[in-house]
């Protein structure tokens, strides 16, 4: 059945048409432009005709009609315009802006279904002429020819299902660079063949877009590692100059229920999760992965506002002098407490933000909310401790850090050796030199630097040595595991005996238990932090204990 | 032909181009006589009338008049027709007696 999607904020109207059209289409119906916007998005592929109002409320039909000219998969639905009998300005103004036809109110039934009917129909047998049947590279069904002809396999045996398989050439603009682009094109070639025929059963196939083939096939419910494995090797076979490597994304039991737009794009979006691993090449989409997609987007769409919300608190960790027990400081951390999802784990979103660059925008904010911090404890007369905050990697590369810190050390007027700043040992990893350069230089400033999560990466020796560094951080791992691991301890007296060759401080990370702190302590560890000491606290919390500091 | 569509006949409506319009569903038809009845642009448009909002009267009247078309109510849908045609002309010499008008027809409507 074609499908209609009516634009008009009129309920009544809605009704009139939905009655003289629901027998024979499909109705979709929104109330404005920006409604219609976001039907398209998922939608245009199924479309055959809008039906459009001019005046609406929040997006009127003209500027539906100027947005979606950006948009050429969305032009291809035709759009009739629902004018008022007195206006050919408003029938005019709508066909110059692309609409296709129009029709006027108040509605005369015949008028509007022929009208309807001869545009779907018209468009049909255009559409049969005119969709380039095949892709000219690779002879492989072209992207539009695939999704209709699958659109209507799926349609005509609502009684099967289907899987999607779709592969991505790993890497292919670098095979493109080297090779140069006749080389690149073999490949694609090759690479269309192979698939086409290696997927024997494949109802049909497509190269969606540069490098990305699409094959429908009939569903099954097993697919192992070799028969990908065997189709990789079967394309590289084919090729003289270089090895590839593909990915895989399966989108299994697609139906015709899901749009063969979404289904393809599902299969698709799977691929990530595989992308760069060199053990496994290929990923099912399944309940997981829509889960971890949705969570991602919803924070992603939040967390601007979460910021400008204030739903990101600033709690504190104390750190210990594992002799005395006294506390000596603290290290700030990041919590999302949001109203309506409560508190969220760090573990959480501190990936994505790093993934997306947010984590830039949040660091700065725990930056200055911690030095804000420190200035009120000092007016209020409590012991001066230093508190140490998180410096991500991507900082380093994207921020000004040391104009940043100075800004805030001189605008709270704290003295520069209480703001410690963390340094994740991986970021070394990638840059040293962007990082050896700013660590130089916020040490030359007078900030304290502490090494953080030592000893989780490929730690090297030579970042100790060249790195301005005045703390070490244990990762936890040291704390919780050398009482059980021999090597593991030998190490961690290694590397303390190390740090105190070489003028570092010590600290141990996520110590829990008693028997912990006093082995690290016997151990010649001077710093501790963790749960046997306290998890981390409001700021209220964290004044209390510096307020008793001050008694004792 | 029910109680409501004989009152609406008597008081000017075209009953059966409407129902053409319904493929005969008399029952829709009247479902949408009384969401006319309650429709807020009525409100709003007297409400922007006093205010001399005259371009968001436009609005609401054009809206109206689409509504009021398609159910055939022809008294209501000339006086409105030609408050929509004097707005848009920006022709606000007697918009207010136009406007009386539909006042009338719209308090006649709410009698049935």
């Amino acid at each position: 059945m074609s499908k209609i999607l009516i634009v008009e904020d009129s309920a009544i109207n809605r009704q009139i048409l939905k009655k003289m059209l629901d027998q024979e289409y499909d109705i979709i119906e929104a109330v404005n432009g920006q409604e219609a916007l976001d039907i398209l998005k998922d939608e245009w592929f199924n479309l055959d005709l809008i039906l459009l109002d001019i005046m609406m409320p929040v997006m009127d039909g003209y500027t539906f009609l100027s947005v979606i000219k950006d948009y050429p998969d969305y032009m291809t639905v035709p759009i009739i315009v629902t004018t008022s009998n007195d206006s050919e300005k408003d029938e005019i103004q709508a066909l110059a802006r692309g609409a296709t036809d129009y029709i006027r109110k108040p509605y005369h039934w015949q008028i509007v279904k022929h009208r309807i009917n001869n545009i779907i129909s018209l468009r049909q047998t255009a559409a049969i002429f005119n969709l380039i049947k095949y892709d000219q590279l690779t002879g492989l069904y072209s992207k539009e020819y695939f999704y209709k002809m699958a659109a209507e396999e799926m349609e005509t045996h609502p009684e099967n299902t289907y899987d999607i398989i779709c592969c991505d050439i790993e890497n292919f603009s670098l095979v493109n660079d080297a090779y140069g682009y006749d080389t690149g094109n073999e490949i694609l070639k090759c690479t269309a063949s192979a698939v086409n025929s290696f997927l024997k059963d494949n109802i049909l196939c497509t190269r969606l877009n540069s490098d990305i083939f699409v094959a429908l096939l009939p569903h099954k419910e097993l697919y192992d590692e070799l028969f990908f494995t065997d189709l990789t090797n079967h394309i590289n076979s084919c090729l003289t100059h270089c090895n590839i490597v593909l990915d895989y994304g399966i989108y299994q039991n697609s139906s015709s229920e899901t749009s063969i737009y979404t289904a393809c794009n599902r299969a698709m979006s799977v691929i990530e999760k595989v992308k760069g691993n060199f053990t496994k090449n290929y990923a099912f989409y399944d309940e997981s992965f829509r889960k971890d997609k949705l969570f991602a987007q919803n924070i992603t769409a939040n967390m601007e506002r979460a910021l400008k919300d204030k739903e990101f608190k600033v709690y504190y960790q104390p750190k210990v002098d594992l002799k005395t027990g006294q506390m000596i400081g603290a290290e700030a951390l990041v919590r999302w407490v949001s109203p309506i999802d409560g508190f969220m784990p760090p573990g959480q979103f501190i990936p994505l933000f790093e993934k997306n660059g947010f984590i830039s925008e949040l660091d700065c904010f725990v930056w200055e909310e911690t030095c804000r911090f420190m200035r009120e404890c000092h007016d209020q007369g409590l012991p001066k401790l230093p508190i140490s905050v998180n410096v991500s990697r991507t900082d380093l590369y994207n921020l000004d850090v040391p104009k940043i810190v100075c800004h805030l050390t001189n605008k709270y007027q704290l003295d520069k050796k209480y703001l410690h700043l963390e340094i994740t040992e991986s970021a070394y990893n990638e840059h040293p030199e962007i990082i050896l350069k700013v660590t130089s230089v916020l040490h030359d400033l007078g900030f304290i630097l502490e090494l953080d999560d030592f000893g989780t990466g490929y730690s090297s020796l030579n970042l100790l040595s060249e790195m301005s560094i005045d703390i070490l951080k244990l990762d936890m791992r040291f704390a919780q595991n050398h009482t059980t691991n021999k090597r593991q301890n030998d190490i961690l007296s290694f590397i303390l005996d190390l740090a105190k060759r070489m003028g570092l401080v010590v600290i141990s990370e996520g110590v829990e238990t008693k028997e912990q702190a006093d082995t690290l302590r016997d151990m010649g560890c001077g710093l501790a932090q963790g749960y046997y000491y306290s998890k981390p606290i409001t700021q209220d919390e964290y004044k209390e204990m510096l307020m008793k500091l001050k008694g004792e | 032909m029910s109680e409501l569509l004989t009152k609406l006949t008597n008081y000017g409506a075209d009953v059966n181009a409407a129902l053409e319009r319904f493929g005969g569903d008399a029952s829709l038809f009247e479902t949408c006589f009384y969401m006319l009845i309650e429709d807020e642009n009525f409100a709003n448009l007297g409400k922007y009338m006093k205010e001399k909002n005259y371009e968001e009267a436009f609005k609401c009247a054009h809206a109206l008049k689409g509504v009021v078309g398609n159910l055939e109510i022809t008294p209501l849908y000339q006086s409105i027709s030609s408050l929509v045609e004097s707005l848009r002309a920006q022709n606000y010499e007697d918009i207010d007696s136009i406007y009386h008008q539909i006042e009338t027809d719209y308090q006649s409507l709410l009698d049935i």
